[in-house]
């Protein structure tokens, strides 16, 4: 047997080293795998493939809306969650006439949760589909196909989209029913500054571990900006590599800055390896987590000696709704509907399709659905003073007889500013062992 | 002072790391010694080696006995796999072998996958405290890991200093050729060689899932790159280079992300690697063994 030589292994190893890697980032690698994958379960699963066309009507729909998100890779879960909402209202609505008469379509496009495939998944929808509405995409992909939606005037409404990046570019065409990472930041900052919403003390000392991906880091500048604009103190900003198997150094590092709690944006994953290492070096100050931690999942992960007394933030649901028991309506339609619980994004995506479809009746009342008349209408269904309404059917009858609308949704009232973004309020959560409670709600108009 | 002590501090945690590394390593580098050619589905037995654990854990075995066992277990399954998709290509060079091994990997994690989900998983590690000594700390379960690991890498010293197989592994690993001149049964070698080779996969996959919990399917695919680099480091096929390797990429590992920039933690290890491939290319140990 020949023996190769320390060149001919080391030229071997490269080669394969950089096969497998491929091969590894091609199947989603694992080191960033995403913590809420279980969250909404499997709901979206029906028979078609993605970017088939699925809905009652087909490829012959007169109308047709395009789901733009990842229905496969590690983020197959944002897909599996919004899709059967939009289903759900779509076949509502096909069953009651359709708009103006016309039946609605739903085709899938797939992203991967890559930039690559959400490109050519968008042109498909476009050029190919033509479809009048975009549902989605997600942070990971939404610079990708932004000239895209722009260039060929489609309306989209993301459901799930919070970063910065979009901050200032929506308004025309792009419009979205999920706050900015940048409001969700500033929430973060005032909740630890504030005693009155994180019934701890006014933390005036934080540190800040954002992980190297850019759906984390879109937090990083709004919570560190905020917290000093609150009066507070920032010890450290420190980014780390996500995915590691430990953090010993990092939290380390952090610690030597004497924080008083640490503002932690990272996967489930990452974040209990991060905070189980501050445990075991002698941590005993307090933790801030983002949405992404603030669920029963991530508290399996770390011990109650970890996890009590943590604070968390999630979006708020709109008082009004939850009052009126829209939110428990809801539920249990989805349940009805899918056979699971709604999982995140799920009640921004029944606000984004409702404003969406309402939209295109107003666009139809005026003359013509076509991509610009839905765009106009968009900010205009959802925009006080005009009759308030919540749901679909509600806005559609009272256009059909000439009213003026304004939805109010479930997340918020869903008034869009001139970039398309909307506020809502936000819940403060604390874990006390394994489950999370509300311990305050911080309003939109505080931040 | 205070500094002195985050030095000090970053350098133990860097050794404590290293020496998880240095058991991966170590078996990485003995497989590659006597079979000269590199085993890409190593990685797969430490995820073996962790969840196999986990298993017995459910089954209600204690850690400690179901480590033991799950040790010894993929200790077999290891020779099992190499007999059955290495054996047969073994005369046609490495890399057929090379190529293999990376099939036999990406079988290995999705059946993992498969059978135990994608969601992360731990072992029940009692969670503690750090012991304070003079401002630096050190955690039990840290400590725990440290030993067994110093263990581990004084078990295959002796191995290979002290006994019968431990020549014929040196002889064999030295010159195939020669050894089988010499009467020594290099096939035989070979089986014990995949045998010590994936007990010592199994143990870095536990201690690496007692150390940092919790892990996923890809714990193993993910660390393999370390092990790699500190494999190459102290030159490969030279055991007592790569457990000096490991030692090395953990410190370096540690300080660098320390001291210079918390996001490029992988970048020391092969920043260190290039250095002295460039500078000294047999290795940091040079010379045999």
């Amino acid at each position: 047997m020949p023996t190769p030589t320390r060149r001919t292994f080391i030229g071997a190893t490269g080669t394969t080293i950089l096969t497998g890697l491929a091969g590894c980032a091609g199947s989603g690698g694992g080191g960033t795998a995403t913590p809420t994958s279980t969250a909404g379960g499997s709901s979206g699963d029906d028979t078609s493939t993605p970017t088939s066309t699925a809905g009652d009507s087909g490829s012959e729909a007169d109308i047709k809306i395009g789901v733009l998100l990842p229905f496969t890779g590690e983020y197959d879960w944002v897909g599996a969650n919004v899709y059967p909402v939009t289903k759900m209202l779509v076949d509502e609505i096909n069953a009651n006439g359709g708009i103006d008469g016309r039946n609605v379509g739903l085709v899938r496009g797939d992203t991967e949760a890559t930039v690559d495939a959400s490109v050519s998944a968008a042109q498909k929808l476009v050029n190919v589909d033509k479809v009048d509405l975009i549902v989605g995409p997600t942070s990971l992909t939404f610079t990708g196909v932004k000239d895209l939606i722009e260039e060929n005037g489609i309306p989209v409404i993301s459901p799930s989209a919070g970063t910065t990046e979009l901050d200032d570019v929506g308004g025309e065409f792009i419009f979205r029913t999920v706050p900015s990472d940048s409001l969700g930041g500033r929430a973060i900052s005032k909740a630890i500054r504030n005693e009155q919403y994180n019934g701890i003390t006014d933390y005036s000392k934080m540190g800040l571990m954002v992980g190297n991906a850019p759906a984390l880091q879109s937090f990083k500048a709004p919570i560190k900006s905020s917290f000093e604009e609150y009066g507070g103190t920032v010890t450290n900003t420190l980014d780390y590599a996500t995915g590691k198997s430990s953090y010993q150094a990092e939290v380390s590092k952090m610690l030597q800055s004497n924080p008083e709690i640490i503002c932690l944006v990272g996967t489930p994953e990452d974040s209990a390896k991060i905070m189980r290492a501050a445990f075991q070096a002698g941590y005993e100050g307090n933790w801030f987590v983002t949405q992404d931690q603030t669920n029963a999942e991530f508290l399996s992960l770390i011990e109650p000696q970890i996890s009590d007394g943590i604070l968390g933030l999630v979006e708020a649901d709109n008082p009004e709704a939850v009052e009126a028991g829209r939110i428990e309506q809801f539920t249990a339609d989805v349940k009805a509907a899918t056979g699971s619980e709604p999982g995140i994004f799920a009640k921004n995506t029944y606000d984004g399709v409702n404003i969406g479809t309402l939209a295109m009746v107003a666009a139809a009342q005026d003359g013509d659905v076509t991509r610009e008349s839905i765009a106009a209408n968009i900010p205009t269904v959802a925009k006080p003073p005009e009759q308030d309404v919540t749901t679909y059917s509600e806005g559609a009858s009272a256009i059909a007889e000439g009213t003026d609308v304004n939805y109010e949704g479930l997340v918020g009232p869903c008034d869009f500013n001139e970039y398309g973004d909307i506020s809502s309020p936000f819940a403060i959560m604390q874990a006390d062992g394994t489950e999370w409670n509300q311990i305050a709600t911080l309003p939109a108009s505080e931040l | 002072m205070a500094d002195f002590v985050g030095v000090v501090q970053t350098l133990l945690y860097g050794l404590i790391n290293g020496s998880v590394i240095a058991v991966g390593a170590v078996g990485l580098t003995l497989s590659y010694g006597v079979t000269r050619f590199i085993n890409f589905a190593y990685g797969e037995l430490l995820t073996l080696g962790a969840y196999t654990a986990l298993l017995l854990v459910g089954m209600g075995l204690g850690l400690p006995v179901a480590a033991v066992v799950a040790v010894l277990v993929i200790g077999v399954g290891g020779v099992l796999v190499a007999r059955v998709f290495y054996d047969p290509l073994s005369d046609r060079g490495a890399l057929p072998l090379l190529i293999t091994s990376i099939g036999v990997a990406f079988v290995l994690r999705n059946l993992v996958r498969a059978a135990a989900g994608t969601e992360a998983r731990q072992l029940p590690v009692p969670l503690m405290r750090p012991w304070v000594v003079a401002g630096l700390r050190l955690n039990p379960v840290d400590a725990g890991v440290m030993i067994a690991a110093v263990v581990a890498m004084l078990s295959i010293h002796l191995l290979l200093q002290r006994t019968m197989l431990g020549k014929k592994m040196r002889a064999t690993s030295g010159n195939e050729q020669l050894a089988r001149v010499a009467g020594i049964d290099t096939d035989a070698v070979v089986r014990r060689t995949w045998l010590i080779s994936s007990v010592a996969g199994a143990v870095a996959g536990v201690l690496l899932a007692v150390q940092f919990p919790p892990f996923r399917p890809t714990m193993g695919w993910d660390f393999l790159i370390v092990v790699f680099s500190a494999t190459l480091l102290g030159g490969i096929g030279k055991p007592y280079g790569a457990m000096v390797g490991a030692l090395v990429v953990g410190v370096a590992m540690s300080v660098g992300t320390r001291y210079v920039a918390t996001e490029y933690t992988m970048a020391y290890a092969f920043a260190i690697l290039v250095l002295v491939l460039l500078f000294k290319p047999e290795g940091i140990a040079g010379g045999e063994l």
